[in-house]
């Protein structure tokens, strides 16, 4: 491959960009029953204290660690509920719009190789609705 | 033969039908209902009507502004302004047909490229996918190219931007988002590159590269909430001041009071694109999702590449210093095209929050703050520069007081202007 090619595919050397430095979104790494086992014993017990919790911020914090367990456990609909849920009481830039948006992505891909056309559309709106959420937050941050 | 020599000297000439047609035919493709069919292809015609009507009080309103300017300054002003073009090329100088063609054209080309090569983008911005079907079309016009070629030729060029845009970016949108999973679609691209290019001659490096969002910035651009308030903030000034240089004379109309009709023009500009932008919506609003339904399922690996609001929140401060940043530029760029022979294009808002915005982040991801501030500056003159050069082939085709913003495509037509005509020319 050409150098263009090789800056455009992948190659971030330029700029200083360090490719090895890539955030890892999901934990690939294969869990143990005993992670799995802990991992759901705190999904249960986020969850109680969601159900107990009455000040915004508190249910924000909570449901979004419950996202990330779900994403560790390999859960992606409850991890887009867990985040969803965050956002709706408070839409923010932070952890549940990064995420979701990767989550939309693979559920999309996973509707296009079932060629599941309403599917396909109901991930692309959730992005879509993501992306004005994005310019609704960044216009009302700015006074 | 009477009734077909009707149908295609009255109806298919149409760019409303043309239009619609495109619609029906993805619906069908998507074996929609036929409820669905019949209400979202009379949704795309009321949206190219809706569109038209917009144009319209656009139009009028540049009029009335380009003559006021030309009295005040003895100067070209121009207003920088994709919807007005996009508006006056399907309304008044009857491209519907070729842009409408090549709009699709460019989803074909984008999904054969992304099919079978490397390049797994998918342009998924519907408008920005129509601003550079425009602008190909009126390059393809540029040149003297009959329909057939403009749409071919349209249609080849968009889809290559449709895919390298976004494949240029990818390096940058990688570092920013801090993973591969999705691109950005906006034809800005020329101008974010050209960003982090400056902020990388310019800006910091290593350790002594700050991050733009280490600092707290002060909030005061509530006007930029709401995107007809951000509009009208610069409209009205700008006609009121230019209204006072021209005198009742060349500003007023009948019996009003020239000020008071220079506001209520600014204020026509302002509707104008709010119809317009309306007009838009309704009619993308069943093509987009009709055809970015079956582009992902010819390819279900593709790499979707979305509007620009996609990155705002991995940088916040640096949207707002590329906007202040990029509209200082633009100012600076608007006293310095005459001193350079060029026409005077004015600041255009939405660009410069939007296009600013995004360029700011590339900015800060390359080169901190000094490449945000830097970086952000030269961007503004850099995308006030690209619609000068374009003005006078506009204004030869017959385009009012307006010339295009978004960089790429502003790039695609002096491809056209630049490259092709001469060497037809030449020939």
């Amino acid at each position: 491959m050409t150098k263009i090619a090789d800056f455009v595919m992948g190659d971030d050397a330029m700029f200083g960009f360090n490719k090895k430095k890539k955030v890892e979104f999901t934990n690939a790494k294969e869990l143990t029953s005993k992670e799995i086992e802990n991992l759901i014993i705190r999904a249960a017990n986020l969850k109680k204290e969601i159900s107990e919790a009455n000040a915004d911020d508190e249910k924000i914090k909570l449901y979004e660690d419950l996202g990330t367990v779900y994403v560790k456990l390999n859960q992606t609909d409850n991890a887009i509920f867990a985040y969803e849920a965050s956002l709706k009481i408070k839409e923010q830039f932070g952890d549940a719009y990064n995420v979701l948006l990767n989550l939309y992505e693979e559920k999309r891909k996973i509707a296009a190789v079932a060629k599941d056309d309403a599917e396909i559309q109901k991930w692309i709106g959730k992005t879509d609705s993501l992306l004005d959420m994005s310019k609704r937050v960044l216009r009302s941050n700015m006074f | 033969m009477v009734v077909i020599n009707f149908i295609i000297q009255n109806i298919l000439t149409q760019s409303a039908i043309i239009i619609a047609l495109i619609a029906l035919l993805g619906l069908v493709l998507q074996k929609k209902s036929f409820g669905t069919v019949l209400t979202g292809t009379f949704k795309t015609l009321l949206g190219f009507e809706v569109l038209s009507a917009g144009s319209t009080v656009i139009t009028a309103s540049l009029t009335y502004f380009g003559k006021i300017f030309q009295h005040a300054f003895h100067l070209n002003g121009v207003v920088p302004s994709i919807e007005a073009i996009n508006g006056q090329a399907m309304n008044t100088l009857g491209l519907g047909n070729e842009i409408a063609f090549t709009f699709l054209g460019i989803f074909i080309v984008n999904i054969i490229i992304a099919r079978f090569s490397p390049w797994k983008y998918i342009f998924l911005t519907g408008q920005a996918l129509l601003w550079m079907s425009t602008m190909t079309v009126v390059g393809g016009k540029i040149c003297g190219f009959n329909t057939v070629v403009t749409v071919v030729l349209g249609s080849i060029i968009g889809g290559i931007f449709a895919v390298a845009m976004p494949a240029l970016a990818q390096p940058f949108v990688r570092k920013i988002t801090g993973n591969d999973a999705i691109a950005l679609g906006h034809f800005c691209t020329v101008g974010y590159l050209f960003e982090a290019g400056a902020a990388w001659i310019f800006g910091e490096r290593g350790e002594n590269k700050h991050s733009v969002e280490d600092i707290k910035l002060p909030k005061a651009l509530e006007f930029m909430q709401d995107t007809y308030l951000s509009v009208a903030v610069v409209m009205v000034p700008l006609y009121l001041i230019t209204a006072a240089f021209a005198g009742p004379k060349w500003a007023g109309v009948g019996t009003t009071n020239y000020m008071v009709e220079s506001f209520l023009q600014a204020v026509q500009f302002v509707v104008g694109v709010y119809v317009l932008l309306a007009g838009v919506r309704l009619l993308l609003g069943e093509i987009v999702p009709a055809f970015r339904g079956i582009a992902m399922k010819l390819v279900p690996d593709a790499k979707p590449a979305l509007d620009c609001p996609v990155l705002f929140p991995y940088s916040p401060n640096a949207v707002i210093l590329g906007f202040v940043t990029t509209t200082i530029g633009t100012v600076i760029g608007m006293f310095l095209m005459p001193v350079m022979g060029l026409a005077v294009i004015l600041p255009g808002m939405l660009t410069n929050f939007f296009a600013g915005g995004t360029a700011g982040i590339f900015g800060n991801v390359v080169g901190g703050r000094r490449g945000a501030i830097i970086g952000g500056v030269l961007h503004g003159l850099f995308i006030t520069l690209l619609p000068a050069l374009l003005v006078v082939a506009l204004q030869s085709l017959g385009f009012v007081n307006a010339s295009a913003t978004d960089s790429d495509t502003i790039v695609a037509a002096l491809m056209y202007a630049f490259i092709f005509a001469p060497i037809l020319k030449a020939i």
